[in-house]
């Protein structure tokens, strides 16, 4: 296997995921023996004659009695060399969270769409979440053809319902193809993994250059530092390279990398949690331009879960998010990866919200510059004391009384 | 290329690592106890708990819940590997008996039995080598698990996960399960196992075993009760030794045993009793605090 590629399958409920993903895992040589015979076993209970493909992919006793997907099933494939990780999401909307969730996390879509029912209020609900969250790529199956009549090229139904599709589809941003289906008689399914292949192959081509580095801990053996990061951008920091440290604003360098994410740093810097280093701007700031998707009611008190820095918001409104300290990011439309946030409250410590930050870059935001510049003078005082031997306890008090 | 980490686990372990990171480096490391089962999952897992500190020595305890009916050689693998780890052996007073107890034995012996571990050291996080892959309602699961303060899991009542944005809190109503390894394959562990040169126990790998076979599956034979017959078998998963079936194998090494999965025709999960003995009996031991 080469590389990981994840995707989400979505779709209003009863649109016939779990179908196409039981066909998917199935076709791909993925489903094994007793897997298959407990599907047959459980389908011939449910008085079906032919084995439910969905129970290949429904996990859980309350979803199979209730033949809903309720929470995220992850499935993995392994197809032309590519691990295939498929998000399936529920299609149910009082579960519509854990499809924001699994949009986060990926480029690639496939949306059903049953052939009868149409675009459903869930689709839109689907599509506009795939739309807020960057998902580039919409592979739209058009499902369960096999109960259309006749000639499918021709059929007045399909026609129809692609015509809407490609309407819709002006409103957005996607790369987007319209494939019709039948999990059940497995037609186009060879198409629908060509299109999945493609797209994992052109997200997977386009190596990501950019480190962000979000320190997750500094530890002290001796006289050396490391230093354990999150590579936030699935890129790893190069030793000798130059990056910059924030919200300090200083450059440093990398003199040893010695593990995933484990690294040096050639000065003696005060690093610590929360911090980023990385060699490609970013935005430090603490008032964000934002839209949050709650999947419960905003609390007084919440936190914001950013990198590895985690900060108290102090006032939101639809647009804005004002927190007590910086946090280091950047817009979704910039870096994916770097550009959402989870909001979790502060009393139940339960995860409430999911903030995406948009068009943060263009807005003036005069601030933060400031405590920018106070941080980074702050850490440059620390680095002279450093070098003339004071102890890091001595230099934190000697910081402290200046102010 | 053969020594060179493939890609793709690369990515797993780059994403492994991160997690215990992050929900070691958040928390108090004495609230924090690894799992550890002395089967393959929990080798790979002591490994990547390795690689996550170096070169700091593990800051976090291991536990393994003892029932007395494992393998004589995962006792002595366990033996081995105490001396590189911090590792705590807890095992039920009760005492049951898996061939004359059935299925509370499992129920006392691993849920219960951990339960009252997690309770009388304080624990308020345990890492497991779980799998997503494992089970169908492993398949739900979420890196990082709320439990009630019971133990309990309920799959309705689970924080909405962002990958790699975990939240770690846990409060005094709740307690956490973390599975580092939620996104392998059973193939990946094993490649992985090659690839980084990691120790297991021998019982994973074919020889000639004195076995009975019944039809649940192939046991190993124990002197008193049964005359078994020689084959050439190995184990997919470990467990207690009544519970935990062989197949017949020619795998001898780590390179065979990969060769052999590449083809194999059924999931692991077959060989072992307790997750068929019921459907969605997974799930029903979860909900109780089965790991």
């Amino acid at each position: 296997m080469d590389k990981i590629f994840s995707f989400i399958c979505c779709g209003s409920v009863d649109d016939g995921k779990s179908t196409l993903i039981g066909r998917l895992l199935l076709d791909s040589g993925n489903v094994k023996i007793d897997q298959l015979q407990e599907a047959e076993k459980i389908s011939k209970r449910n008085g079906s004659n032919r084995t439910e493909l969905s129970l290949l992919s429904d996990g859980l006793l309350s979803e199979r009695e209730q033949q809903i997907t309720i929470d995220v099933a992850h499935r993995y494939f392994d197809y032309n060399n590519i691990r295939f990780h498929i998000l399936d999401c529920p299609g149910h909307k009082q579960y519509t969270r854990n499809m924001v969730i699994a949009a986060a996390m990926t480029n690639t879509a496939l949306l059903v769409v049953d052939c009868m029912g149409g675009i459903q209020e869930q689709t839109l609900k689907h599509i506009d979440i795939c739309s807020l969250l960057r998902v580039q790529n919409l592979c739209i199956c058009i499902t369960k053809c096999d109960l259309l009549q006749g000639d499918l090229q021709d059929n007045p139904i399909l026609k129809n319902l692609c015509k809407k599709i490609e309407t819709l589809m002006k409103k957005y941003n996607f790369n987007y193809t319209i494939i019709p289906i039948s999990s059940v008689s497995g037609y186009n399914i060879d198409k629908v993994f060509n299109q999945i292949y493609t797209y994992a192959q052109e997200v997977l081509e386009t190596q990501n250059k950019k480190c962000i580095l979000h320190i997750q801990a500094a530890r002290l053996s001796k006289d050396t530092r490391f230093y354990y990061a999150r590579e936030t951008t699935h890129t790893s920091p190069e030793k000798g390279e130059n990056y910059t440290l924030y919200p300090a604003n200083i450059g440093v360098g990398i003199s040893n990398v010695t593990g995933h994410g484990v690294f040096n740093i050639d000065s003696d810097i005060d690093v610590e949690r929360g911090d980023c280093i990385t060699n490609t701007p970013v935005l430090v700031h603490n008032i964000l331009k934002q839209k949050t998707i709650w999947f419960n009611e905003p609390s007084e008190d919440m936190l914001l879960k950013h990198g590895t820095r985690i900060v108290k918001i102090k006032k939101y409104t639809d647009d804005l998010i004002e927190t007590d300290d910086v946090i280091i990011f950047n817009d979704i439309d910039d870096i994916k990866e770097n550009g959402f946030a989870v909001i979790i409250d502060n009393k139940t410590k339960r995860t409430i919200g999911c903030c995406v930050f948009i068009d943060n870059k263009r807005s003036n935001q005069q601030t933060t510059t400031h405590k920018n510049e106070d941080e980074s003078k702050k850490q440059k005082l620390k680095s002279i004391l450093a070098s003339q031997g004071f102890s890091q306890a001595d230099i934190n008090k000697m910081i402290a009384s200046i102010k | 290329m053969e020594n060179a980490l493939k890609n793709h686990l690369i990515e797993l372990e780059n994403e492994s690592l991160e997690l215990i990171r992050e929900v070691c480096f958040t928390n108090d490391f004495d609230k924090i106890v690894v799992l550890y089962s002395i089967g393959k999952d929990s080798s790979v897992l002591l490994h990547l708990f390795q690689k996550a500190f170096y070169p700091f020595p593990i800051p976090v305890r291991f536990m393994h819940i003892d029932t007395g009916w494992k393998f004589k050689e995962m006792y002595t693998f366990r033996e081995k590997i105490s001396k590189d780890i911090n590792l705590i052996v807890y095992k039920n007073p009760e005492n049951l008996n898996p061939f004359t107890d059935g299925s509370r034995y499992t129920e006392i012996m691993k849920t219960e039995a951990l339960k009252q571990a997690i309770e009388q050291y304080g624990f308020k996080i345990a890492f497991g080598g779980a799998r997503r892959d494992e089970e169908k309602s492993r398949s739900k699961e979420r890196m990082v698990s709320i439990r009630d303060k019971y133990h309990k899991w309920n799959p309705r009542n689970q924080n909405p996960e962002i990958s790699p944005l975990w939240n770690t809190y846990y409060t005094e109503e709740t307690e956490l399960r973390v599975f580092p390894l939620s996104n392998w394959t059973e193939l990946d562990i094993w490649e992985y196992i090659r690839q980084e040169n990691i120790n297991v126990v021998d019982l994973y790998f074919a020889k000639e075993r004195n076995v009975v076979k019944t039809p649940s599956g192939m046991y190993i034979a124990t002197q008193d009760k049964h005359k078994g017959e020689k084959r050439s078998v190995r184990f997919r998963t470990l467990g207690c030794y009544p519970l935990t079936g062989a197949v017949e194998s020619e795998a001898k090494n780590v390179d065979d045993v990969i060769e052999e999965l590449k083809t194999a025709k059924y999931t692991e999960r077959i060989t072992r009793v307790i997750d068929y003995d019921t459907e969605g009996s997974m799930e029903k031991k979860k909900k109780d605090g089965y790991f």
